[in-house]
């Protein structure tokens, strides 16, 4: 009997503690009720953002290509009186990357062998090097456009090929990027039959329904290996490009000892742009390491202006 | 494609560089194969090189280093005068000799940092470039 007056005692304190926990629950549900009970926010719902990102949260991205994740730290503004740019810490995972070569296969081999390797935060390349923290980090500010030349199937003899593809790419502060195409010819790979030069008019638009157009400042510009002309995003920003240095200028007869070309960046820099690219390609590493030195002596606005192409 | 900035004593002006290729070339051909002045056969090499199409963004005339007294001045500023008579010239070319006159004149008061109101456009692709690129047209 005992045990059944205990166990309802026990049973009437259990439900009484019950009513209270629910009571309780109740009370917090109350006042922690957020906008994900009713589903995922607008705002973080997955999905192609505007600038051509999978947007999972205001901080960081995923490519869905590759991918990698793509974190942008907002570290404040620069500018004012109506025009500002968002300075930003930006982190991506993808530090690897694939790449192809011939290598010399020595005796008693004796043979070239085409080798596929691994580069160690190769992608940061594409970025000033005033921009770069460490493999992965880079402080972002501007969109950067990037320019790759494809040849598809060789020429038998000859350098060039029989299809050549031309490709322009955004890179967005937040580290997302957003393929252009021409509007001549829709991004088609262009047949040269070995001899015809790549034609790509003046006008390229975004894949991704941005409304980014970038216009060359001359008709095929951008197949011509110059980025010289306007990028217009989505809301209307533009963003003017310079450019200077071709191969054929890092030749010892046209280079001289560099002062020509030196004083030149300082009137890119001071000319009324955002960005002056300067093509490295055919560059000796001396002429690379001279042009990054005195870039390096330059006013901190001056040096942010500065792009290296490779 | 790119656009170079023509300086001369602390002045100067941008152009792109199709047309100053173009005026330089014109010009290095005024001078002729031989010239009675060595400075000007140096001149005439130089500009020769530099409307080669290999400078681009950073095409330079050497204006201080050889426009270094009046009589060379004149002597260049004829040079322009002759080539801007040419019937045949285009606007482009005709405008970009203009300013270069006006700078060899020190009537060109704008730096690189300047407005670019003042810069010679036209249409692409510029005929003078597009025929040196395919001489074979």
């Amino acid at each position: 009997m005992n045990l059944h007056r205990l166990s309802r005692a026990v049973i009437s304190q259990f439900c009484f503690a019950a009513i209270l926990l629910i009571a309780a629950f109740l009370n917090v549900q109350a006042q922690t009720w957020t906008q994900y009970d009713q589903g995922t926010p607008p705002q973080h719902a997955g999905g192609v953002s505007p600038l051509g990102s999978y947007l999972s949260t205001d901080l960081g991205t995923i490519n869905l290509s590759n991918g990698s994740l793509n974190l942008s730290l907002p570290m404040g503004t620069a500018g004012g009186r109506g025009f500002s740019i968002p300075i930003s810490l930006n982190y991506s995972s993808k530090v690897w990357s694939v790449a192809h070569d011939t290598a010399y296969w020595p005796p008693p081999h004796d043979m070239d062998v085409d080798m596929a390797y691994a580069r160690y935060a190769a992608g940061d390349t594409y970025e000033d090097i005033f921009f770069r923290v460490a493999p992965g980090w880079v402080v972002g500010g501007m969109p950067l456009l990037k320019r790759q030349n494809v040849g598809i199937t060789p020429c038998p003899g000859l350098y060039n090929a029989v299809y050549v593809l031309e490709k322009l790419t955004v890179v967005l502060p937040d580290k997302g990027e957003i393929e252009l195409r021409d509007d001549y010819s829709d991004g088609a790979p262009f047949y040269t039959n070995c001899s015809v030069s790549e034609y790509r008019g003046q006008r390229w638009h975004a894949t991704d329904g941005s409304g980014i157009v970038f216009m060359s400042d001359v008709d095929n510009g951008v197949a011509l290996g110059s980025l010289a002309g306007t990028l217009i995003t989505g809301d209307g920003m533009r963003y003017r490009f310079t450019t200077m240095g071709v191969p054929a200028a890092y030749a010892s007869k046209n280079w001289g000892n560099g002062a020509k070309f030196l004083d030149s960046i300082v009137h890119h820099v001071n000319k009324s742009v955002d960005h002056v690219a300067i093509d490295l390609t055919g560059a000796s590493k001396s002429q690379i390491k001279t042009i990054q030195k005195f870039v390096s002596g330059l006013a901190e606005e001056q040096k942010k202006k500065i792009i290296y192409v490779q | 494609m790119s656009t170079s900035f023509v300086e001369y004593r602390g002045r100067g002006f941008w152009s792109w560089d199709g047309y100053l290729e173009h005026v330089l070339a014109l010009l290095a051909d005024r001078i002729g194969n031989s010239p009675n002045q060595e400075w000007l056969e140096h001149l005439r090499d130089h500009w020769r090189a530099q409307s080669s199409g290999a400078f681009q963004g950073w095409i330079h005339p050497k204006l201080d280093e050889f426009v270094t007294n009046d009589e060379r001045r004149e002597t260049v500023l004829a040079l322009l005068e002759d080539i801007a008579s040419q019937p045949s010239l285009t606007r482009e070319a005709q405008e970009t000799a203009r300013l270069l006159e006006g700078l060899l004149r020190g009537q060109v008061n704008t730096d690189a940092s300047s407005p670019l109101d003042y810069m010679v456009s036209g249409p692409h692709p510029y005929k003078w470039s597009e025929n040196r690129s395919n001489p074979q047209d």
